[in-house]
C-alpha cells in the first residue's frame, strides 16, 4: 500500500479528489493529508473519499500551518462542524504525529470515541518512542509511519510503514537544471520483503512546508516514471529563459516543449500526462498550481497502477 | 544608532496596521507602546500614542519608513499634488527594487540609503534604475554626504540630504539622462493590463497567439516603438496607478501617509482607521 503524505493545501487535496472522482486510483493509495488551514476544498475532500468508501487520514495535530488556530477560532463555522462529524465516519483515519505530549493527547482523542486500532501514528523522533510503548502495550495501531531505521523497528514490530522523504529539493528551480534525472524511489519494490505493511514519501513535492509561494525564476515540472528495473525515477523539465519572475506562460511552454519530446519515447500515459499534452496541443497555460496538481495526480496514478499489477 | 531600536520598524508595517485597525490584538504595537512610553500610555488616544512613537523614530532611528514617508509628505504632498502625481515604491527593476518613485511630468527614482544603510549595492542599483527611468537621485543623511558627493561627482545622479530637521536639502539636481533607457526594463515594470493598453493604442490591436508565446509577441511590439516614445507611454500607464478616495487620504495623519498610500485602502478602512486612532490605546 501507498501513502502519499500531502499537506492540505488546495491544489495537493484537489489532486487526491479527482483521482477518486474520475476512478483513477484502486484500493492500495490510502492518502495521509496534514491540514494546513480549515477549507472547505478538506471538507469536501473527506466527504468525497467517505462516500466512495475510500481511506483517508487527516493528522489531528498537524506541525505547519494554520489549521489548529482556525479550528480552535471557528465558531459555528460550517467546515469546521463538517470536520468534526466527518471524523466519525469509519473511512476518515484520525492520525497523529507522535511528540512530547502524545500520551495525553491520544488519551483525549480515544475520549472522544476514536478507537485505538483505527489511529495511525506517524514516529519521526525516537524520544516519543516510549510514549507509543505506553499507549500501546494492550492494542496495536492500524498504522505505523516510521523512517527506516533499527531504533524505530525493534520498538514497532507490526503495522509499520516505510516513510521517507524522497524528493531531493533545490533551492532554486533552476538549479534542476545540474540533475535533470535522478533515482527517486524503490521501497515499493522491497517494502514487503522488509516487514513494512506499505511505505510513504512527500510525492514529488518534499518535506519543507512553505506557506505561500512567490513568483520563481525558472518553471520546473517534476516527472516520475519506472526504469527497465522498475526502480521509480524523477526527471526534472525546466525553462530555459530565467532570468526575472515575468512570462510563466512562456517559462512553461519551454519546459512543457521539453516534456513532450522526452514522453515521445517514454509514452508515459496517465490523466496527469494526458492533460498535461492537451495544454500542449493548445499552447495553454493553466497556472502553477494546476502544473504541480498534474505532477502529484501523475505520481500517484502511476503508483496505483504498479501496486494494482503486482499485489 | 541602537540596534535594540528594530521593533520601530516592525510598528510601521501593514500587517501591524492592518491589525489594529480591524481590532486585533497586536504584540508588535502593545509592546512598542508599553517600552517607549513607559507609563505614560494610560488614557492616550493612539493618535497620540502612534505621534510620540514617531517622534522617537525622528530622533533616534531615522529608518527606511522615516525616510520613504518624509519623502512621500514633502514632496508628493507638499511640492506636487496628489491628484497629478503618482508615487511608486519597491519597483522591481533588472536585479533591483527602486525604494520610491515619483511620476508627473517626469519620473524620479529616489534610491534611499540611511544613516542605517551601507553603500555596497550603489553602483548596479543605479544603473538598474537608469534602464527604466530618466531621472535618479539618492537621498540620504548628513553624515553620507561628503562620501556620496565623492562616489557621484561626474555623474548625472542627484544627491538630497534630509537634514537633522527634517528638511529636504536639494544638493545636487539630478540631470535627465535618456542614453541607458531600455525596453526590457521598462516592460518588466508593467502590468499585464497596462502593456496590453500600450499595445492595443499604438497598433489597434492585441496579438493573437498562444498562451505561451504572447507576453514575447507583446514585447516584440513594444520594442519596436521608438524608445522615447515608449518611455513616455510607460509613465503614462504608471500614472493611472492613483490611490482611490483622495479626500479621505487627506486625513490621514502624517506619520501614516506612506503606509496608507500603499495599503489600497477602501472607503471602509479609513473609517476603520479613524476609530482606531480614536479609541485609548487599550494595552495588548
Amino acid at each position: 500500500m501507498y501513502f502519499p503524505y500531502l499537506r492540505g493545501k488546495q491544489f495537493e487535496l484537489i489532486a487526491i479528489r479527482e483521482l477518486v472522482e474520475y476512478k483513477l486510483i484502486g484500493k492500495n493509495i490510502l492518502p495521509i493529508i496534514e491540514p494546513v488551514k480549515l477549507s472547505s476544498t478538506l471538507t469536501k475532500t473527506l466527504e468525497l473519499f467517505s462516500q466512495e468508501a475510500r481511506f483517508i487520514a487527516p493528522i489531528l495535530n498537524p506541525q505547519v500551518g494554520n489549521f489548529l488556530n482556525e479550528i480552535k477560532n471557528s465558531d459555528s463555522d460550517k467546515n469546521a462542524e463538517k470536520f468534526v462529524d466527518l471524523l466519525e465516519n469509519q473511512y476518515v483515519l484520525g492520525t497523529h504525529i507522535t511528540n512530547e505530549n502524545t500520551v495525553h493527547e491520544l488519551k483525549s482523542l480515544f475520549e472522544q470515541g476514536i478507537e485505538k486500532d483505527n489511529i495511525i501514528l506517524i514516529h519521526k523522533n525516537r524520544d516519543y518512542l516510549a510514549q507509543y510503548s505506553e499507549t500501546f502495550a494492550d492494542k496495536e495501531t492500524r498504522y505505523n509511519l516510521i523512517p527506516d531505521e533499527s531504533v524505530f523497528r525493534r520498538t514497532i514490530r507490526h503495522n509499520r510503514v516505510l516513510f521517507n522523504d524522497k524528493f531531493a529539493k533545490k533551492t532554486r528551480n533552476s538549479d534542476y537544471i545540474n540533475a535533470i534525472d535522478e533515482f527517486f524511489s524503490d521501497d515499493h519494490l522491497y517494502f514487503a520483503d522488509d516487514g513494512y505493511k506499505g511505505f510513504s514519501d512527500y510525492s514529488v513535492i518534499g518535506s519543507d512546508y512553505i506557506e505561500s509561494g512567490f513568483a520563481p525564476y525558472a518553471v520546473a515540472m517534476h516527472i516520475v516514471y519506472f526504469d527497465e528495473k522498475n526502480n521509480l525515477r524523477i526527471r526534472h523539465f525546466v525553462s530555459d529563459s530565467n532570468d526575472d519572475i515575468k512570462d510563466p506562460a512562456g517559462k512553461f511552454g519551454e519546459a512543457l516543449t521539453k516534456l513532450v519530446k522526452w514522453n515521445k519515447e517514454k509514452n508515459l500515459d496517465t490523466y496527469g500526462i494526458r492533460k498535461l499534452m492537451e495544454h500542449y496541443e493548445n499552447g495553454t497555460y493553466p497556472g502553477l498550481g494546476t502544473v504541480k496538481k498534474l505532477s502529484v495526480m501523475h505520481h500517484i496514478e502511476l503508483m496505483s497502477d504498479f501496486l494494482n499489477e503486482v499485489y | 544608532m541602537s540596534e535594540n531600536h528594530t521593533v520601530l520598524s516592525k510598528v510601521f508595517t501593514q500587517s501591524t496596521f492592518k491589525d489594529l485597525i480591524n481590532g486585533k490584538p497586536n504584540e508588535v504595537y502593545g509592546s512598542c507602546v508599553k517600552r517607549y512610553l513607559n507609563d505614560a500610555y494610560n488614557e492616550l488616544e493612539n493618535k497620540t500614542v502612534i505621534d510620540r512613537i514617531y517622534k522617537i523614530l525622528m530622533t533616534d532611528y531615522r529608518n527606511e519608513y522615516f525616510y520613504k514617508n518624509t519623502l512621500l509628505n514633502k514632496l508628493l504632498l507638499g511640492r506636487h499634488s496628489i491628484n497629478t502625481t503618482v508615487a511608486l515604491t519597491e519597483v522591481p527593476i533588472r536585479k533591483s527594487k527602486a525604494d520610491f518613485v515619483l511620476i508627473n511630468g517626469k519620473a524620479v527614482v529616489y534610491e534611499i540609503k540611511t544613516e542605517l544603510d551601507s553603500f555596497d549595492r550603489l553602483g548596479s542599483q543605479l544603473n538598474d534604475y537608469y534602464a527604466a527611468f530618466n531621472n535618479v537621485c539618492v537621498v540620504t543623511c548628513e553624515s553620507h554626504y561628503k562620501k556620496l558627493n565623492r562616489l557621484l561627482n561626474n555623474t548625472s545622479v542627484g544627491i538630497s540630504v534630509i537634514t537633522d530637521r527634517n528638511t529636504i536639502s536639494i544638493r545636487k539636481e539630478p540631470v535627465e539622462d535618456n542614453s541607458r533607457l531600455n525596453h526590457k526594463a521598462m516592460f518588466g515594470i508593467l502590468r499585464k493590463q497596462e502593456f496590453e493598453r500600450i499595445i492595443s493604442n499604438f497598433y489597434g490591436e492585441l496579438p493573437s497567439t498562444s498562451q505561451f508565446n504572447y507576453y514575447k509577441e507583446c514585447f516584440h511590439l513594444f520594442e519596436k516603438i521608438d524608445i522615447l516614445e515608449a518611455y513616455r507611454l510607460t509613465l503614462t500607464e504608471l500614472k493611472t496607478r492613483n490611490i482611490k478616495a483622495i479626500d479621505e487620504y487627506k486625513k490621514v495623519p502624517t506619520q501614516l501617509k506612506f503606509l496608507v498610500y500603499f495599503s489600497n485602502f477602501k472607503e471602509d478602512d479609513y473609517f476603520k482607521m479613524d476609530v482606531f486612532l480614536k479609541e485609548k490605546f487599550k494595552g495588548e
